[in-house]
């Protein structure tokens, strides 16, 4: 953040922007302006902080509000990360708007990219700004990937979800090696990939990498990967895969650098096997495991977990023992009061919607303590929750959210 | 613990643990470079905060004083505005003055972790709005002429909602 100055005394604003005409009938000019000057210093220490946490869009608006608005959302500083949600973009016009100057990030969610004419297209526009270096983009059409290396090199971070190619087509994933510079990958395709243990035997320089909805990770072959031993792998995320356990120990073995580890959606999985894996990964201070069946065999796994220093659990909504996994989640957490730093216990929107369907209750949650018939579940309110887990667990930050979602690859989403 | 005065730009004294206002950068490297730590009578004078303003900023870091520092900035940091707890949440409910002094006051004391979470505030009052609903919740009057509103329309058009 760019620390800027602070001028004079604001103790006398009251109200804070107010309108240039509606101190004009004030007779003391030297008041008028005065009071003006100290309107635009208030202004001017204040709104850059806010206009930093914008948008694109927001701040587009922003700069069609006054002429004072209009000089502030000017600094082109702001401009150099471009975040569009649900927009249409013309890049022509865009790069027009840019000329000479750069864009270090362009996330577009949910934007409408459909080639418009010849020149119109996001391809264009990436081999024409050679300084990106952070890209996000949802629905992306596949040939993206394949693409990338020849429109810019110095991309460090891609994180797209596809819009799958013809039926049948594999997703090639040499833009790992091809990019010299790429730190992070998180993808989401629901095809195929092409040579996926090839995949992990030539990482580059990767460091995190989240592969989700991928049809063909089987986990159960990887340990027949050969994983060099310079892989410099920090994050790993693991989506819609089969997970068995006994080889998933062996290829966690094989990432010495792994430090956080992050699987969704794994309807199979040998709970405790699993986490017995993860427990003997010392270096690995980072679990997520998001829409995960909460069985038996998880709370007895966690408890093994020592090395873990933060902690994300979204268990499944399951339609008899909601109660009974949010239970063993409770208990198993707080089977690592001693050694975790901060807790994050998650409901999906999805999980909410579920309940809600089901009980008629906003904003609470059923929790039976070992019982699996959900008819005998206690209703907690998730405040209660939160606060029930903080008394057992006084030295770890608590974090009870409805925010955090499975099969997102993207930093945030509105 | 040791304490310390505070004073406002109004003249009032605030008696304040050294560690609570040591989450103000602002104070700590004054307390350093000082070398204030032992002078239990010296008085720290903030003309820029009022004593409203202090009492506010005063009682946040006083609820925070047991927070982890708050991580580096990076240019692409992630924009998210709606992580804000909700002791915080309650904490700003005040009127649009008192939560711009806040930030006034959080700049000038470097108070990351208030600074944050007064500008997400005001960000979301901004997200989703057209730009005359941004007035009507700022109290602005629109001072462009057609022309200079047509000018800026035209420097955005680029970017439409689909």
């Amino acid at each position: 953040m760019h620390k800027r100055p602070i001028f004079g005394d604001n103790q006398l604003m009251t109200t804070i922007f107010h309108n240039y005409s509606a101190s004009e009938s004030d007779e003391h000019c030297d008041d008028l302006g005065e009071k003006l000057a100290q309107e635009q210093r208030f202004a001017y220490n204040t709104l850059p902080f806010v206009f930093e946490l914008l948008d694109t869009f927001s701040l587009m608006r922003c700069g069609q509000v006054c002429k004072l608005w209009h000089d502030l959302v000017c600094d082109w500083r702001l401009w150099r990360s471009i975040e569009l949600y649900g927009c249409k973009v013309s890049f022509p016009k865009m790069m027009n708007a840019y000329k000479d100057r750069s864009i270090v990030a362009l996330k577009l969610i949910d934007c409408k990219l459909k080639k418009q004419g010849p020149k119109d297209n996001l391809w264009e526009f990436l081999g024409g700004n050679r300084e990106l270096k952070v890209l996000e983009v949802s629905d992306c059409p596949s040939q993206l990937i394949k693409m990338l290396p020849n429109q810019n090199r110095c991309l460090e971070t891609v994180r797209v979800s596809l819009v799958c190619c013809a039926t049948g087509m594999k997703l090639n994933l040499d833009l790992i090696f091809l990019l010299p510079r790429l730190l992070e990958l998180k993808l989401y395709c629901n095809r195929e990939l092409d040579n996926f243990h090839g995949l992990f035997g030539n990482l580059g320089n990767l460091r995190h990498l989240y592969l989700l909805g991928v049809k063909n990770l089987d986990l159960q072959l990887l340990h027949t990967v050969q994983i060099p031993k310079s892989c410099r792998l920090e994050s790993l995320g693991l989506g819609d895969c089969q997970l068995l356990a006994n080889s998933f120990g062996q290829f966690l073995q094989a990432l010495p650098a792994l430090k956080r580890l992050r699987l969704e959606r794994c309807s199979e999985w040998q709970a405790f096997v699993v986490l017995e894996s993860i427990s003997k990964c010392a270096q690995l201070e980072t679990l997520e495991l998001l829409d995960f069946n909460i069985n038996k065999q998880f709370e007895i796994g966690l408890r093994l977990c020592t090395n873990l220093k933060q902690l994300t659990v979204i268990p499944n909504p399951h339609r008899f023992q909601m109660g009974a996994f949010n239970a063993r989640v409770f208990r198993g957490s707080c089977g690592l009061k001693r050694t975790l730093k901060k807790f994050t216990w998650g409901f999906s929107r999805k999980y909410m919607d579920y309940f809600f369907r089901m009980y008629k209750t906003v904003n609470r949650v059923p929790f039976s303590d070992g019982d699996e018939i959900s008819n005998a579940s206690e209703l907690i309110l998730l405040e209660d929750l939160e606060d029930r887990l903080q008394a057992e667990m006084k030295a770890t930050q608590i974090v009870v959210t409805t925010s955090i979602t499975s099969g997102d690859v993207f930093s945030i989403r509105p | 613990m040791p304490k310390i005065k505070l004073q406002s730009s109004d003249g009032e004294t605030f008696d304040v643990d050294v560690e609570i206002a040591k989450c103000s950068v602002t104070i700590k490297t004054m307390l350093e470079d000082l070398g204030m730590d032992d002078e239990e009578e010296e008085v720290v004078p903030l003309p820029n905060v009022n004593s409203a303003i202090l009492r506010k900023v005063l009682q946040w870091a006083t609820f925070h004083k047991d927070d982890p520092p708050p991580p580096e900035d990076d240019e692409n940091k992630e924009k998210r505005t709606d992580d804000i707890s909700s002791w915080d949440a309650d904490f700003l409910k005040v009127d649009q003055g008192t939560l711009f002094e806040l930030i006034l006051a959080a700049n000038y004391l470097d108070i990351k972790g208030l600074l944050d979470v007064t500008c997400k505030t005001v960000a979301n009052m901004i997200k989703g709005k057209a730009p005359e609903e941004i007035r009507k919740t700022f109290n602005i009057k629109n001072d462009f002429t057609a022309s200079e509103e047509d000018q800026v329309r035209k420097e955005n058009e680029w970017c439409e909602e689909k």
